[in-house]
């Protein structure tokens, strides 16, 4: 008998109808939806009709990778930033799927990756991104660029 | 209020993302939409942000501008320094300069005081660095907006060199200091920036100018300083306010152990003692004062007196009290300015005849110097120019008493000075204090040394505490260029801080904020 084998299973369905079979060690890291399986062992299919295949995927692949204690913390950092270099779309389809199932690392992750993308650019780059309506007038604006001018005179580009 | 911040993700998660964005770019941010500038100005958000863990502790200074081309030694008398508002992460050793305040956009009202509230930070008072008037301004700086905006007017008359802390949550109180005829006052208040509203507290027990506040142990404490007719002579008391009671306790004695400035009463050398008091002199004779003179008018708000001293070729000793003042002379120019002036007047009292002489002019203008009679002549050490503000010269002259002259001007006479300013609460419950190549506290009632001050921060320009420790800036003497050290408060060992050049100019006040 393998160790494998002895492991409970948890399944899951997505919004199209794909089917995920996750080892319950990786799936508890879905703090809203572990009350289902942890009360039912009887390894039914929990649907999550709000996530698709594609995007499941990716955040049981990621659940999977920090449910593994093996993996040494540098190797972790270099998954997660790798993870979030994604397409603007898919990247808040990994936050409302990680706001859905409350995986807090993941939030964190996500979040942290948005406001990075914050930094560094003008209001109206910002709003661009997001696709955020202007709702200040030219001269308002024009005030606020100018008393809000933030004079760096930093020696780390990044910040 | 639950639109969502970002298009597509709930107005919980958007929050997530916002309160990640660090705080030097909330200027952007606040710029968005009206939406986000409203968001980042909830004291909610910073709630939020501070409990995830994510606000870091800034220092905040007033710092000259420094001008690698200028040298510094040649242009000693050259003006006034620029001063601004420069902000330092000591973990990342970020430095990073603040807006100008769009009034003063050629620089920082000079000693001006700079206080933290919340994430607010509050410019109060100090002088038109150009005009030198005296300001009862309040300018605060909003860290969310990443705005100016003019705050309500310290009320009363315009007072300069009061003792000022806040409460780092929404209070900031304000003590003591002179008016425009240098009258030390006793008056205290606290701005709430809530209400934007003057409070007034009740008069404390003395008067004090040039008093340091520290909010220590819960309570507003008004430490040293000193009355009007003590000008330039630190006392070694202080008094604390209970923000609890609204009442100030009993006046504490001794609070501090040294009284670093020039003392006004003296022995005549004739077992009489004498003391400038208002508009005359004052002589103790057992136990009584009399009043043996009136001051002359220019003289009156005296900063020193010396008197007697021995004939440098005839060791006769003479019978003459030394006076200088170079406390403010004021007076009005253009309907409203109150200037400030150093003077570089003498004169000299008989005791015998009780008579007024003058003395020639000195070289050099000189404020809140130590006159000393030394090998028979009268020294006049240390002290600053009109256009040198608060910045104390290492220079010195002397007066010879035979041949009626002063001589020439001694640069670098002394070599540091100390003063109750950099008095600070580690945050330990403990009071720390730079004291020539020492760092002392006070535990109890008494001051220890508890590390050797660096040798090239001696010349503390400003201390405060930061996370467990004491940051400190400061030169190792005039001119040279300011360094900085992390003082660990539980091993006591210190760590140099990285200092770019153009922040490496004085420090002459600041403050910490959880950004």
């Amino acid at each position: 008998m393998s160790s494998t084998e002895a492991k409970k299973m948890v399944v899951l369905k997505s919004f199209d109808g794909v089917t995920f079979e996750v080892e319950e060690s990786v799936a508890v890291q879905f703090e809203s939806i572990r009350h289902m399986f942890e009360d039912n062992l009887a390894g039914s299919v929990i649907p999550l009709s709000n996530i698709k295949s594609e995007i499941l995927s990716k955040v049981i692949d990621y659940c999977k990778r920090h449910a593994d204690d093996t993996t040494d913390e540098e190797d972790l950092k270099a998954f997660d930033a790798d993870f979030v270099k994604v397409e603007h779309g898919t990247l808040f389809d990994i936050i409302r799927a990680a706001n859905y199932l409350n995986i807090k690392s993941l939030l964190d992750l996500t979040c942290q990756t948005v406001a990075d993308m914050i930094k560094g650019k003008t209001p109206a780059e910002i709003r661009e991104l997001f696709n955020i309506s202007d709702e200040f007038t030219p001269e308002e604006e024009e005030e606020a660029s100018i008393i809000t001018r933030f004079i760096y005179m930093d020696r780390y580009a990044d910040c | 209020m639950n639109m969502e911040l970002i298009p597509g993700l709930p107005y919980d998660v958007g929050l997530e993302c916002l309160i990640r964005v660090p705080y030097n770019h909330f200027s952007s941010v606040a710029s968005v939409c009206r939406n986000w500038s409203h968001q980042i100005n909830e004291p909610e958000f910073w709630r939020h942000r501070k409990s995830a863990g994510l606000t870091q502790k800034v220092i905040i200074m007033a710092q000259a501008r420094t001008d690698s081309n200028l040298k510094l030694r040649v242009n000693k008398y050259s003006g006034a320094p620029v001063y601004r508002l420069t902000l330092f992460e000591p973990k990342t050793g970020y430095w990073a300069e603040l807006p100008m305040i769009p009034e003063y956009s050629d620089g920082l009202p000079m000693f001006c005081h700079v206080v933290g509230v919340g994430v607010n930070l509050v410019v109060i008072g100090g002088w038109n660095s150009v005009t030198w008037e005296v300001l009862n301004t309040v300018f605060i700086y909003n860290f969310a907006s990443a705005t100016w905006r003019r705050g309500t007017d310290m009320p009363g008359c315009r007072r300069s060199f009061f003792a000022c802390a806040s409460d780092s949550d929404r209070m900031v109180f304000v003590a003591g200091g002179h008016d425009t005829k240098k009258r030390a006052m006793k008056s205290a208040m606290a701005y709430d920036l809530l209400t934007n509203t003057w409070v007034l507290l009740p008069d404390m027990a003395r008067e004090c100018d040039e008093s340091k506040g520290v909010i220590h142990r819960g309570k507003f404490h008004v430490i040293g300083g000193y009355h009007t007719s003590m000008q330039g002579r630190f006392e070694c008391s202080a008094e604390e306010f209970d923000v609890t009671t609204w009442q100030w306790g009993p006046v504490q004695e001794d609070f501090l152990n040294t009284a670093t400035c020039p003392r006004n009463c003296v022995d005549g050398g004739n077992m009489l003692l004498y003391m400038p008091r208002e508009t005359i002199m004052a002589a103790r004779q057992g136990s009584t004062w009399q009043d043996v003179a009136e001051l002359p008018a220019d003289v009156r708000r005296v900063n020193l007196v010396v008197i007697g001293g021995w004939n440098s070729v005839t060791w006769e000793v003479l019978n003459t009290v030394f006076i200088y003042n170079f406390a403010s002379a004021t007076w009005r120019r253009g309907g409203h300015d109150t200037k400030k002036r150093a003077m570089k007047s003498a004169m000299a009292y008989d005791l015998l005849t009780n008579t007024w002489v003058l003395l020639p002019d000195m070289a050099r203008e000189c404020d809140e110097s130590k006159g000393v009679i030394h090998r028979g002549k009268f020294h006049v050490i240390g002290g600053y120019h009109t256009s040198m503000q608060g910045r104390f010269e290492c220079s010195a002259e002397e007066f010879d008493v035979t041949t009626w002259q002063w001589g020439p001007v001694q640069e670098d006479f002394l070599n540091t000075a100390t003063c109750p300013r950099n008095c600070v609460d580690g945050g330990n419950m403990l009071l720390y204090m730079p004291r020539e190549t020492i760092m002392a506290a006070r535990q109890g009632s008494t001051w220890q040394d508890v590390a050797e001050l660096p040798a090239d921060v001696r010349s503390t320009s400003y201390m405060t505490a930061w996370q467990g420790n004491l940051f400190v800036i400061g030169s190792g003497g005039f001119g040279a260029p300011h360094k900085g050290y992390l003082l660990d408060l539980k091993s006591y060992k210190w760590e140099k801080v990285d200092i770019a050049e153009n922040f490496s100019g004085h420090v002459r006040s600041g403050c910490c904020l959880k950004l």
